[in-house]
């Protein structure tokens, strides 16, 4: 039977069905791409200093930014409590405020995403979660303190700067 | 021309296999919980912590490779009523719905410490937690029915169509802007390393001290991570096996208990 | 790597979550594994019994085991 001609009922519903399920597939990989591309800024989960300061975000809403610590500005406010820094990512920078407990790898240079508003000037973001975000660079800390040593590491170099001419990271400190 | 689509060959080749591959997942396990907790160091940022990426990632890589094996076998039953492709789907779906599990669970538990919350809803947690519901999802429809051949072809619709999630947790790093990292491992086939450091956040003069470093996974992390892998990997392998021996003694029992009905 | 086993424990601070991903992670794969093995052994002795009675007995006696 199996050998017999192809054109067999059996065999036709078969190719049949093939095509209907990898139609479906297709069909619905299309329509959730189109889908996710148009959500795309819906789906954002933080947006950048620059669409911040080019006024890309909903106007009065609760959303997140995202960017590096600019490198020295985080200070605490006379109250003792509430951190201000500047979130960068290079070409723009947002003043951020925050009153809360930050993260523990919070410091200069870290991405960080935070939650808040503009407030009514639209020139301060005033967060009421900051959360660290870890990059995909992973280093045994052994490795980090040779370089150190041996003068090759880059990544804490401008903290090291700071640090050098006196003015430590108040907010770290505080952490 | 269905030689391996006969459940009892097919059985008698993986059953052979068996200890096999017990023999060689202890050794890796073992291998890959001493490098991965003791003989590795710890991150210059994340401290220890890093260690439960050792379990994560794995668990993260099986969930998807079981929904893949679930869709596939699932595809094949629709289309060509091969019955080993429902059985193999049935026997793939808890072992992927445990490791997604493991996979939330334990990247809750390395986000608490490092961003500072257990959860957030960004694109790929979101969709990881989407693929959980999905083997549940499955897991509900296909035993609903008393009479397990009324739900066998729904749940395998909806493995089929579930597939598309799996494109989307592997590029809702690189589409949207997540606060989960990108692939480390694999990061390279996506994107080239100054984009990564323009939209990923990472400094800049990082990403050249890790390019220093010849990889962003250094090789004493490398190792224990892809020895779970690997551990991991052929745990998959024999619980697949013993569930589908499981699967199938089932539907000799339903086929007995229906012959005796009828007889 | 750990100067001493109290420092192994601790994990730098970071013990509970560590500890707790990795026990929840291997408990679950116990489990599965545990619960696996028990599926396949349940259904292969009522296959066994089933087998058995269907050779000694004619379909009465088999019909009333069915229902259990």
């Amino acid at each position: 039977m199996s050998d017999a001609k192809r054109r067999s009922p059996a065999a036709r519903r078969k190719k049949v069905r093939l095509t209907l399920v990898l139609c479906g597939t297709l069909f619905l990989a299309a329509a959730t791409a189109l889908t996710l591309s148009a959500l795309q800024e819906n789906v954002t989960f933080f947006f950048g200093p620059t669409e911040v300061t080019e006024g890309k975000v909903p106007q009065g809403a609760t959303f997140r930014i995202g960017g590096l610590v600019e490198v020295g500005s985080c200070h605490i406010r006379e109250d003792g409590v509430t951190r201000e820094f500047r979130i960068t990512d290079g070409s723009n920078a947002v003043l951020v405020t925050y009153a809360g407990l930050l993260p523990s790898l919070f410091r200069d240079g870290q991405g960080v995403v935070a939650l808040g508003q503009l407030d009514t000037g639209h020139s301060t973001f005033v967060a009421k979660e900051v959360l660290a975000k870890h990059d995909e660079t992973y280093m045994p800390t052994e490795v980090v303190e040779a370089m150190k040593r041996a003068g090759t590491w880059k990544g804490d170099e401008s903290v090291a700067e700071i640090e050098a001419s006196g003015t430590s990271d108040p907010c770290k400190a505080k952490a | 021309m269905h030689r391996f689509a006969n459940p009892s060959q097919f059985m008698r080749v993986a059953e052979a296999m068996l200890p096999w591959m017990v023999a060689l997942c202890i050794p890796l396990m073992a291998a890959g919980l001493y490098f991965g907790l003791w003989a590795s160091p710890a991150d210059y940022q994340q401290s220890e912590t890093v260690r439960i990426m050792y379990i994560h990632v794995p668990s993260a890589f099986l969930a998807q490779g079981a929904y893949i094996v679930m869709a596939l076998g699932s595809a094949s039953f629709l289309i060509w009523k091969h019955p080993l492709g429902d059985l193999i789907a049935r026997a793939a779906a808890p072992i992927g719905c445990i490791f997604a599990l493991i996979c939330l669970v334990t990247g809750s538990l390395w986000g608490k410490p490092t961003w500072g919350t257990y959860w957030v809803w960004d694109a790929r947690l979101t969709s990881m937690l989407i693929l959980f519901f999905l083997f549940l999802g499955y897991l509900a429809l296909a035993n609903a029915f008393d009479d397990p051949a009324r739900g066998d072809k729904p749940a395998a619709i909806l493995a089929v169509v579930g597939i598309v999630n799996i494109p989307i947790i592997k590029f809702s790093v690189y589409f949207f802007n997540t606060l989960h990292q990108k692939s480390t491992l694999f990061g390279d086939l996506f994107s080239s390393g100054e984009e990564a450091g323009a939209s990923g956040l990472q400094q800049p003069d990082i990403a050249a001290a890790a390019a220093q470093q010849g990889s962003a996974l250094p090789p004493s992390m490398l190792l224990p991570l892809m020895l779970m892998l690997a551990a991991f990997s052929v745990f998959f392998l024999i619980l697949l096996v013993l569930r589908l021996r499981g699967e199938l003694a089932t539907v000799r029992l339903r086929a007995l208990r229906a012959g005796l009905r009828a007889g | 790597m750990f100067d001493s086993f109290g420092d192994f424990l601790a994990m730098g601070g970071y013990g509970p979550y560590i500890w707790a991903s990795y026990g929840l992670c291997f408990g679950g794969m116990v489990i599965l594994l545990i619960q696996s093995i028990l599926t396949w052994k349940k259904r292969r002795s009522e296959l066994e019994q089933l087998e058995a009675s269907r050779a000694r007995q004619s379909t009465p006696a088999a019909r009333s085991k069915e229902t259990q």
